[in-house]
């Protein structure tokens, strides 16, 4: 929100970048006040006019989108294994694991994980991309949630990560 | 539940492990140059016979002693700050800091703020119910954990715990560090919290904020659905940080764009692409540098245009904040300084940034 100085503050800052002439004071890391150029009125520099629009990254296409509640419904079925040990759990889970999601899940005990089977078919949340979406899967233990990513459209999808959609 | 003690690892497929290892090693790697999320300052120890009678974010009384005994543990320790508000956020997810007598479905025999197991690897069931000792001994099991400082405190807390869900504990993070930087004395920590961090080093004015225009300016929209930083002077070729992980979904013009695991999507808007260290597809973690501040496109300076759409969120705490079409403006969006204060931050903070538009 700009205050009714602006035009004419604005010129000369504009001025003031053209010919190079910015002020060198301290840096405003620990005051909010700083030295302004001599010469200058003494009133803040103008902020930089701004009249961005950003575009939404395109929708996952079909195949890509089916592909994708392939993938995440096996993970969720691979997740829902409370019954199997930490070892061969974890085995199973990694291959189908993003960088970050192996991170995340690594020391996860089956164990506490109250799903045991999925229930219904994978729907994918708006705003999907061709490299990041998330894929809702009913299971015996209410709705998750699961974020899969690839690097590009030849890359399997890989799960982020798996959580309940009542978290 | 806390698991069985700090010989997790150790149970692990040799060569998962060594994959594990290595990914971690590539994740460090990338965290090299960016901001250090864990740095907030020493531990303190608070006296608990003198804790406020006041609530603090939504704690009171004995559970804000229980606190204090965790950030003293902690400081014993010599463990500093970071480590407080982990301990702190544990057990709220945990016990709601209370010292539970009694287990639940998932572990029966689990006891005590930390809901510590009875395995052998957390003691006694009086050292379990003991504030103190519980607290030490989430402490020791957490710095055997390799590089602990460098995960997200959820995920260096679920080393430890064990949980179903690593995430578990995010939610937690803002009321520890407000209960944590409150007994400390000191006010409300600035502590990054490992899923949210600044998108500029320190010292950055606002130079735009969010929301309608009052008075029109040629050229630009009337509606600003975004946040305008920069440092000044020198605006240009600034670092500009990943504030949460995600994936790069869009690169283009003077645009990024990183989708959050949970589903909303961060814009940095006016970089030249070739400052941007990112492409479509990649994996991006908190506080990792993705760019440099430019006057690209509809800009008259150089600034980060930072913006974030929540269509697709999963995160409930994202989606109680208002979103921009309640009050006038386009569909989608939300402000950024209300998206920090939800998570414990202060995108703009009165003593380090000042406002200017």
């Amino acid at each position: 929100m700009r205050k009714a100085a602006t035009t004419l503050i604005l010129a000369i800052a504009t001025v003031t970048v053209l010919t190079g002439c910015i002020d060198q004071g301290p840096h405003p890391s620990s005051s909010p006040t700083r030295t302004l150029p001599a010469g200058l009125p003494s009133t803040a520099p103008t902020a930089p006019v701004d009249a961005g629009e950003v575009t939404a990254a395109p929708e996952a296409g079909g195949d890509s989108q089916k592909k994708a509640i392939a993938a995440a419904t096996k993970v969720m079925q691979t997740f829902a294994q409370p019954q199997l040990g930490a070892d061969k759990w974890w085995a199973q889970m990694l291959p189908l694991l993003s960088q970050q999601g192996a991170v995340a899940y690594q020391g996860t005990d089956p164990s506490q994980i109250p799903a045991h089977q999925v229930t219904g078919a994978g729907t994918v949340l708006p705003d999907s991309t061709e490299v990041s979406l998330i894929v809702q899967v009913p299971t015996d233990a209410g709705v998750y949630n699961i974020t899969v990513t690839r690097p590009d459209t030849s890359a399997p999808w890989l799960a982020d990560r798996i959580r309940p959609a009542q978290g | 539940m806390a698991k069985q003690g700090g010989i997790g690892t150790a149970a692990v497929l040799a060569i998962p492990l060594i994959l594990v290892g290595a990914l971690i090693a590539g994740i460090l790697l990338i965290f090299g140059p960016a901001q250090q999320a864990g740095a907030c300052g020493p531990g303190t120890t608070v006296d608990p016979t003198q804790i406020p009678k006041d609530a603090i974010a939504g704690y009171g009384g004995d559970q804000l002693t229980n606190a204090a005994y965790i950030m003293n543990a902690a400081s014993a320790l010599g463990l500093d700050r970071a480590a407080q508000i982990i301990g702190v956020m544990t057990a709220m997810g945990e016990s709601s800091l209370r010292v539970v007598d009694h287990g639940d479905t998932a572990g029966p025999d689990s006891r005590g703020l930390f809901q510590q197991r009875d395995n052998g690897a957390w003691g006694s069931l009086a050292d379990r119910m003991d504030p103190t000792i519980s607290a030490t001994n989430f402490f020791k099991a957490l710095q055997r954990v390799d590089g602990w400082e460098a995960l997200p405190p959820t995920i260096a807390a679920h080393r430890v715990q064990g949980n179903a869900d690593p995430y578990h504990y995010e939610k937690f993070y803002a009321a520890a560090a407000t209960v944590v930087g409150t007994l400390a004395g000191k006010g409300v920590t600035v502590c990054q919290s490992g899923y949210l961090v600044f998108p500029l080093n320190p010292g950055y004015n606002m130079t735009d904020d969010y929301g309608p225009r009052p008075f029109r300016v040629e050229g630009a929209s009337t509606w600003h659905p975004a946040d305008d930083l920069q440092h000044y002077p020198n605006p240009c070729h600034d670092p500009v940080f990943a504030i949460t992980d995600g994936t790069v979904t869009y690169l283009a013009g003077y645009q990024l764009s990183i989708k959050s695991p949970d589903g909303y999507t961060v814009s940095y808007l006016h970089m030249y692409l070739n400052e941007v260290l990112v492409k479509i597809g990649q994996q991006v973690t908190a506080g990792e540098q993705v760019g440099a501040t430019g006057d690209n496109g509809p800009a008259t300076g150089c600034h980060l245009d930072l913006r974030i759409n929540v269509v697709g969120n999963t995160n409930p705490t994202v989606a109680a904040l208002p979103r921009s079409e309640t009050i006038g403006g386009p569909a989608g969006w939300v402000n950024p300084e209300q998206f920090y204060d939800a998570f414990g931050l202060t995108l703009c903070a009165p003593d380090s940034c000042r406002r200017e538009y």
